[in-house]
């Protein structure tokens, strides 16, 4: 099997289905459960990018680009073919779509791509400048519907996926069925990635807590893309490892 | 916004639009805003920085601007 990273970006409008959930239903679709043995593989976690926000820039309301990575027989035009279609059906009309997909066992340009994805959260970009990277590098980059502009931030968000540094992971973790969510739970860090399927726990600092650590779980637990790992973002509030908060997660 | 709590308390009049006037980053303000709000709609989970969920800083209308945001639902009447 192949593996492929997917990226899309400006789907949708105020009130409409986010780009997130349909980039979870892209994903569903190229790589059903039931051939993945009913466990969603972690690399199939949807990642989300913040982009630049500057008034030039036409997003609806956050611009962010969602990205994930799939594994699949399918071939290329087999899976452009079902994004696309999907893309179509659920996109906002009032929406610019835009989708990348990456081989990624082809010969691209990483440091390219990652440089744009880098510069795309400080700085205006072009159209012409994303598909004129996306032709040099391999990159499959389209767009469809409006204005199309989301052809940027889809590129910009395979660059920040492949950066290992950059996103939150779509959605909440679910620990145990035999863990009251509603409490607040004190796990070590090997039960919080054994229940959930994380790779490590990492705090705010960049510290990577050992597997023997306690960390104290509250409220919506998230995930970030950190140090190339989906990790269970973390920090020290007087002397107890605690799941962040919203506003530390606003920064990844 | 209720009675007596204009937008003016927490937004500023930029062309038709109301700008928050407390940044990105002061939460209870947004939460107080919010509070006085009838129009505030929750956006996806995911687009939160508040974890406090009826803040203007977790509302769909709400559009990011580099050191603030702009209401889109409480239009500025002309």
């Amino acid at each position: 099997m192949k593996a492929w990273l997917i990226c899309i970006d400006d789907t949708d409008d105020i009130g409409t289905k986010g780009t997130g959930e349909i980039a979870e239903e892209i994903a569903a679709k190229l790589t059903p459960l039931t051939l993945q043995g009913g466990q969603q593989p972690i690399t199939r976690f949807v990642t989300r990018h913040q982009l630049f926000v500057h008034p030039d820039i036409p997003y609806t309301s956050h611009n962010s680009a969602m990205c994930f990575q799939v594994e699949t027989e399918l071939d290329f035009t087999e899976i452009k073919s079902i994004c696309i279609a999907h893309l179509l059906q659920e996109s906002a009309s009032a929406s610019d779509p835009g989708l990348a997909i990456l081989d990624l066992a082809s010969d691209y340009n990483v440091e390219q791509l990652i440089a744009f994805g880098q510069q795309s959260k400080v700085e205006v970009k072009t159209k012409e400048q994303a598909y004129a990277l996306a032709a040099e590098i391999g990159v499959d980059l389209s767009e469809h519907g409006g204005t199309g502009q989301g052809i940027i931030g889809a590129l910009a968000g395979l660059g920040l996926r492949l950066s290992g540094q950059d996103g939150r992971v779509k959605g909440q973790l679910r620990l145990g069925s035999d863990i009251d969510e509603s409490l607040a739970v004190q796990l070590s860090v090997a039960q919080v990635l054994k229940q959930t399927g994380l790779q490590a726990a990492i705090a705010t600092t960049g510290e990577v807590l050992s597997h023997e650590q306690v960390v104290s779980l509250a409220g919506q637990i998230k995930a970030v893309y950190t140090q190339h790992q989906f990790a269970l973002l973390v920090s020290n509030e007087s002397g107890e490892w605690r799941n962040a908060t919203k506003q530390q997660l606003k920064a990844y | 916004m209720n009675k007596g709590s204009g937008m003016q308390q927490w937004f500023v009049q930029v062309n038709d639009l109301w700008q928050f006037n407390f940044g990105v980053e002061d939460y209870l303000a947004a939460r107080e805003a919010a509070a006085a709000c009838q129009k505030f709609i929750s956006d996806d989970e995911d687009e939160h920085t508040d974890n406090v969920l009826r803040s203007c800083y977790n509302c769909m209308y709400r559009r990011w601007q580099p050191s603030s945001f702009q209401c889109y639902k409480a239009r500025v009447k002309k």
